[in-house]
């Protein structure tokens, strides 16, 4: 018996081989999305990891100069001499002489420190001659391999250009691959000190310590150094890059939910076009399990063949999303260091799981209802529908409790990201479970619009999508969740978007910046363009990274040119924080600094200064899109009164006539041609910042239209099944005078209803979606909040889609209406 | 015997292939007992490129000692160390055994040219252990730097070598034997600070301190002791602190630029501070085959200050009992009859634990051990060292 069941499937679907391949095709795009979403995010982690593994190694804690570097001496006074296990480092940038320019890392290290430090290093110097020669041949250097080329002859010479000038350094050995090095130099630190001008200083100590060994060194720093907990002091990286993955991932995990949708509607429809089938084999005494039991192979096979093919089309997309993920990092080398992990076998389980999973769980219901069929009812599509109508009422319910469910935990504190995107699913799920109700309610509203636009077509159709709604309804619901995905991050983007061209208008005050290159506490431009009639006011800045206790801090000390600080305040305990940056001793933090530590207005943050640390009053918080995230901002006055460093690094020029920017640009050029300071209009960095956030968001860009693929094809894998269903009904039409070009006007006109309805459905979903993801998502994500603006083109863009995919999916079963055999059709059942 | 050697050979079983001192210096390669054994064509590189470093001294004359000058270094040679072992107890008898031991090594004869502080031709590599018998424990450290900018280095006219916080140091004093020695390592809560009084003057090893290491000229290093060193001082544990010892200790000290023959594998050496007042030292240079190597040597000393020079045929020494090291799986022949007949000496060496291997960038067995005499009638015993090398295969 099971075996004709089984057979009586295979020759529905050989009859029937669209509706098989549009359901394995729904499991492979929803798999293939979460599977190359995985195995990138795995890939370019992997490569992160390695990255700043290999700096770190076993390093516990960091021993950091507080500004600059630090003295060698502290070295051997305060570590070696007490017996801690450290190791010195000096880190410079220098850049390749082959015309690339290209900028390394270079790495000074003590070979004989660096024992249980760095594996990469252990590994490249494990043979005595190249440690031997690191250490005692004066310009010595271990390369990556990429850069050697297909040259692996050793030893060469490898050209550089270093804070010191031209220099030339033996390449005798070569850093193994996939070790995170590949952007990095590593040379003895004598060597390193040389090149990078660095005699008597040091950049940082390298620890490996205890508790209680980490607990009195900090009693013992020098003034102007800081103890750091390597941990945390990566920490930032961590979140904001765990950030990043999550935020994809829900996106893939969106794009499998709809394929799950597609299932869903193609096993419903699948089995209710066989009811009468199933019908009569009830009839003949066989037993609901046995349906059951065949059933559930058919979706087996249907999901263990949609995961597979899934799972290598993943494969395939993985590289596209490395590569996108990665527009985000400047570094090109280790862009290309970055290789798609391998086939591993538990990712392989893991698609496979999932997407069986997910088709065995969307295909749960309607399984439920062929073994219900009551044989006598099953002709009778009316009682169906009925049921159909009950099953919205339930809905409904289910709709009420999941919401609840969602928005406890959204609300719930601590900011947990995965807490707050599961809030956001049980949302979506809410509001795909009303969508149906919704979309037949706004259904009845438009007939009598439609019968207005055509008395004979408009009102039919209507009423035809109604009494189909048990077929469309899924579908229906998948194609607005998907939409409104599209509208939503759409929203999110632009939003984002506009709040950070907001933000940078008002941020650069000033018409050109000047970057002097290295600090000076040289005047003498100053003194220039304070004397130029054009200029009407300058701005000061000095840019620190500042390790504290809150880990690596951007620190900018300002003075405000006439225009002011340029602030966009969030919080603030005064009207005007912006006096008490000048005049006081306070300090103003970056929003996302303010998030992550915490800290409000008025509060204290510790800062190391030369005198020891020191507690800065918090003036104001305010909005920083920089991703460097940590920033801190005061006065150069009160810098000043705490780190005797009287360098400034940046100068900000506002001119009388706006107009004139490009002509001063120009005459700066030709006045500072010898020196390295680099001149960036306000326009030019505008447009620089604003074309890293499109790259930034690329990757989602992709990914929304990959799950506004995936829903396209679920509404039209459920429309056209609906409609080619309908050749008897087409043919009764025909039979009663429809001319074919009537009868595909109304397919198309049904199917345009149902997808222009799912668009508009799609909107206020999307819209509340955005509102999620701007703040909630993005806030615990990274500290940010941005001013929600709703811009039309995403809204009519969702709604477009939304229609033209509806309507794509009427156009097979009208030109069928042409060419259908009249009396065949008829004699159809 | 040379310690010079002794070290090196422990270097060439601590790797496999192409083997690098350097690489062991640092902790590298950690010793795999269960690697085939390093083949001997492949030995460290200055053992068997010996010639090419002819910018090293080497010890090819008779070498008029004069101290304190050669208590301090002698960067012209390629290798050189100052090896301190002793028995200790305080005042309840409570034992202690301890070795602190510097290892100079030249990476080329001269200093590379830069401005950097960081320049260097000299590494350093330090041991130190402790042994507390009456808890059967095992303590041991190592430590590797640069000879720069004050991390590690020596003084080149009298005793004074330090590697990060560990130290031996002359210090003046009044005391009969001249000035004192100052030694000092912490780690991990294991210390000692020690006061070293030498109650004897340097023993020359070998010809007059010529000790040669192979029939080529210049494979030889030089090489005295100071036999007898009173020691005071303060020994701390983990979870004891400052405990008062007094007891004895010994100066090996060795420098030159030489190799060991392919044929030897091993050796097993040995310092005894006998009651009748002599001191032995013997080492025995192992062949493949297990036989004593015909440059195995040694030498009785007296309070008198006479030295008798002991070749392999004086010497007869007798494993009595093995001992398999649960960590590294090594089996270590730790009893040994010691018989010397010309001298009247037969004697049963044991050590105070057999749980006394170094677990370091290089492995071997050094331990505190006593002597008694195997004739129940005769009264000699001792206290010393034992170290055995060359075990790992």
């Amino acid at each position: 018996m099971r075996l004709t069941l089984l057979l009586a499937s295979l020759r529905f679907y050989l009859r029937h081989p669209w509706q098989a391949s549009l359901a394995i095709i729904g499991i492979a795009l929803g798999v293939a999305v979460f599977v190359g979403v995985d195995v990138a995010n795995t890939s370019a982690q992997q490569a992160f990891d390695r990255s700043a593994d290999f700096v770190r190694g076993a390093t516990t804690h960091r021993l950091l100069p507080a500004l600059a570097d630090l003295d060698e001496s502290v070295y051997r006074d305060l570590i070696a001499l007490n017996g801690f296990t450290g190791a010195p480092i000096v880190e410079t940038n220098v850049s390749l002489s082959d015309g690339t320019g290209r900028r390394i890392s270079l790495l000074g290290i003590d070979p004989f420190e660096e024992a249980g430090f760095r594996d990469a290093t252990r590994v490249a110097i494990g043979s005595a001659d190249s440690m031997l020669d690191l250490i005692s041949t004066p310009s010595a250097a271990l390369v990556p391999v990429s850069l050697l080329g297909d040259d692996p002859v050793l030893p060469r010479d490898l050209r550089l250009r270093t804070e010191t000038g031209e220099a030339v350094l033996q390449v005798i050995g070569v850093l193994p691959s996939n070790v995170g090095a590949e952007a990095t130099i590593v040379a003895d630190i004598s060597t390193a000190q040389e090149l990078a001008g660095m005699l008597g200083r040091i950049s940082r100590i390298d620890l490996m310590l205890n508790e209680a060994e980490a607990t009195w060194l900090a009693t013992q720093l020098p003034d102007g150094t800081v103890l750091v907990d390597a941990g945390n002091e990566n920490r930032t990286f961590t979140e904001l890059s765990n950030a990043f993955r999550t935020n994809i991932i829900a996106l893939g995990l969106l794009a499998l939910a709809v394929g799950m949708f597609m299932v869903y509607s193609t096993m419903s429809f699948s089995i209710l076009q066989r009811s009468r089938m199933f019908a009569v084999l009830r009839a003949m005494g066989t037993h609901p399990h046995e349906l059951t039991y065949s059933i559930f192979i058919e979706v087996l096979i249907f999901g263990s063949a949609g995961a597979l093919l899934g799972v290598a089309l993943g494969y395939a997309l993985a590289r596209l999303l490395v590569d996108l993920m990665l527009l985000t990092v400047e570094d090109f080398a280790f862009r290309n260091a970055v290789g798609i992990s391998g086939l591993s076998p538990w990712l392989l389980v893991k698609g496979a799981a999932l997407g069986i999973f997910a088709t065995c769980l969307a295909a749960i219901e309607p399984i439920r209802r062929a073994t219900r069929i009551d044989p006598a009812a099953a002709m009778s599509r009316t009682i169906i529908e009925r049921s159909s109508l009950a099953r919205t009422r339930g809905s409904s319910i289910a709709a009420v409790i999941v919401l609840l469910i969602g928005l406890v935990l959204l609300a719930v504190p601590g900011g947990n990201l995965v807490v707050a995107f599961t809030g956001l699913f049980c949302i979506l799920a809410a509001a795909a479970l009303v969508t149906p109700a919704v979309s037949f309610w706004f259904v009845r509203l438009l007939e009598p619009l439609l019968k207005l636009a055509s008395p004979q077509l408009g009102s039919l159709a209507a009423r035809n999508v109604l009494a189909q709604r048990s077929r469309i309804a899924v579908a229906g619901s998948a194609l607005s969740l998907a939409v409104a995905t599209v509208i939503g991050v759409g929203i999110m983007v632009g939003s984002f978007r506009s709040s950070l061209s907001d933000w940078l208008d008002s941020t650069l005050t000033s018409d050109l910046y000047l970057n002097l290159g290295t600090p000076t506490e040289d005047s003498a431009i100053i003194d220039r363009l304070t004397a130029d009639n054009r200029v009407s006011g300058l701005s000061q800045t000095r840019f620190v990274d500042m390790a504290t206790e809150y880990g690596n801090v951007a620190l900018r000390a300002f003075v405000p040119g006439p225009r002011g600080w340029g602030l966009q305040i969030i919080d603030a305990e005064t009207a005007m924080p912006e006096d008490q940056l000048a005049t006081g001793d306070l300090v103003a933090i970056s929003e996302p600094f303010a998030y992550r530590n915490n800290i409000r207005a008025g509060e204290r943050v510790s800062l190391p200064t030369e005198a020891g640390s020191r507690n800065f009053e918090v003036a104001a918080i305010y909005r920083d899109y920089n991703t460097a995230g940590a920033g801190i901002l005061m006065h150069l006055g009160t810098y000043r009164q705490y780190w005797t460093d009287h360098a400034i690094d940046g100068i900000g020029i506002e001119l009388h006539e706006a107009a004139a920017t490009e002509s001063f640009t120009q005459y700066l050029r030709d006045s500072l041609a010898t020196s390295n300071v680099r001149i960036t209009s306000t326009i030019g960095i505008k447009a620089i910042s604003m074309r890293i956030f499109d790259r930034t968001f690329r990757i989602t860009e992709v990914l929304r239209l990959l799950a506004g693929i995936v829903a396209f094809l679920g509404i039209l894998s459920a429309l056209m099944a609906v409609q080619l269903e309908r050749q008897h009904e087409f043919a009764i039409l025909r039979s009663l005078g429809f001319a074919p070009k009537t009868l595909a006007a109304l397919i198309i006109t049904e199917t345009g209803i149902v997808g222009f309805v799912a668009g508009l459905v799609a909107i206020p979903i999307g819209i509340v979606l955005s509102g999620l993801l701007i703040f909630i998502i993005n806030v615990r994500s990274f500290g940010w909040t941005m001013n929600m603006i709703v811009q039309p083109a995403p809204l009519i863009l969702g709604l477009l889609m939304a229609t033209l995919a509806a309507l794509l999916a009427g156009v097979i079963p009208s030109m069928r209406s042409y060419r259908s055999d009249l009396s065949a059709a008829l004699h159809h059942e | 015997m040379s310690k010079l050697s002794r070290t090196m050979r422990t270097f060439c079983y601590c790797g496999t292939h192409a083997l690098a001192v350097l690489s062991v210096l640092v902790g590298l390669q950690a010793c795999e007992p269960s690697r085939p054994p390093a083949s001997n064509n492949t030995g460290i590189r200055f053992l068997v490129q010996g010639d090419e470093h002819s910018e090293f001294a080497r010890a090819s004359q008779p070498h008029l000692f004069e101290f304190p000058r050669d208590h301090g270094a002698h960067p012209q040679f390629r290798t050189e160390w100052w090896y301190f072992t002793g028995n200790l107890e305080t005042e309840s008898g409570r034992h202690f055994g301890f070795e602190l031991t510097f290892f100079r090594y030249g990476l080329s004869a001269a200093i590379p040219v830069g401005e950097s502080r960081w320049r260097t031709n000299q590494a350093w590599l330090a041991h130190f252990a402790v042994t507390d018998t009456k808890n059967n424990t095992f303590y041991a450290y190592e430590r590797l730097a640069r000879n720069a900018l004050g991390i590690a280095g020596a003084q080149t006219d009298q005793l004074g070598v330090q590697v990060e916080n560990w130290y031996a140091r002359s210090e003046t004093s009044n005391e009969p034997g001249g000035a004192s020695i100052a030694l000092a390592a912490n780690a991990e809560g294991t210390a000692i600070e020690l006061r070293l009084q030498p109650q004897r003057g340097p023993v020359l090893q070998g010809d007059g301190g010529l000790d040669p290491k192979g029939p080529e000229p210049g494979n030889a290093s030089y090489y005295y002791s100071l036999p007898r060193l009173s020691v005071s001082g303060n020994i701390s544990l983990p979870n004891e602190e400052g405990l008062a010892v007094k007891g004895w200790a010994w100066l090996d000290r060795e420098w030159g630029t030489s190799a060991l023959s392919e044929r030897v594998t091993g050796w097993d050496w040995l310092s005894l501070q006998l009651s009748d007042g002599r001191d032995l030292m013997f080492y025995r240079l192992r062949n493949d085959d297990g036989t004593a190597n015909e440059y195995s040597g040694g030498s009785v000393s007296s309070a008198d200050g006479q030295v008798t020079r002991l070749s392999r045929e004086d010497v007869n020494m007798q494993i009595m009992r093995q001992w398999r090291s649960p960590i590294s799986n090594i089996q270590y022949p730790v009893d040994w009859r010691v018989s010397i007949e010309s001298l009247g000496i037969d004697l049963l060496v044991e050590p105070r634990q057999d749980n006394q291997e170094l677990n370091l960038g290089l492995r071997y067995w050094e331990g505190a051990v006593t002597a008694s005499s195997v004739e129940t009638s005769a009264s000699l015993t001792g206290i010393g060292y034992l170290e055995l090398a060359g075990y790992n295969d």
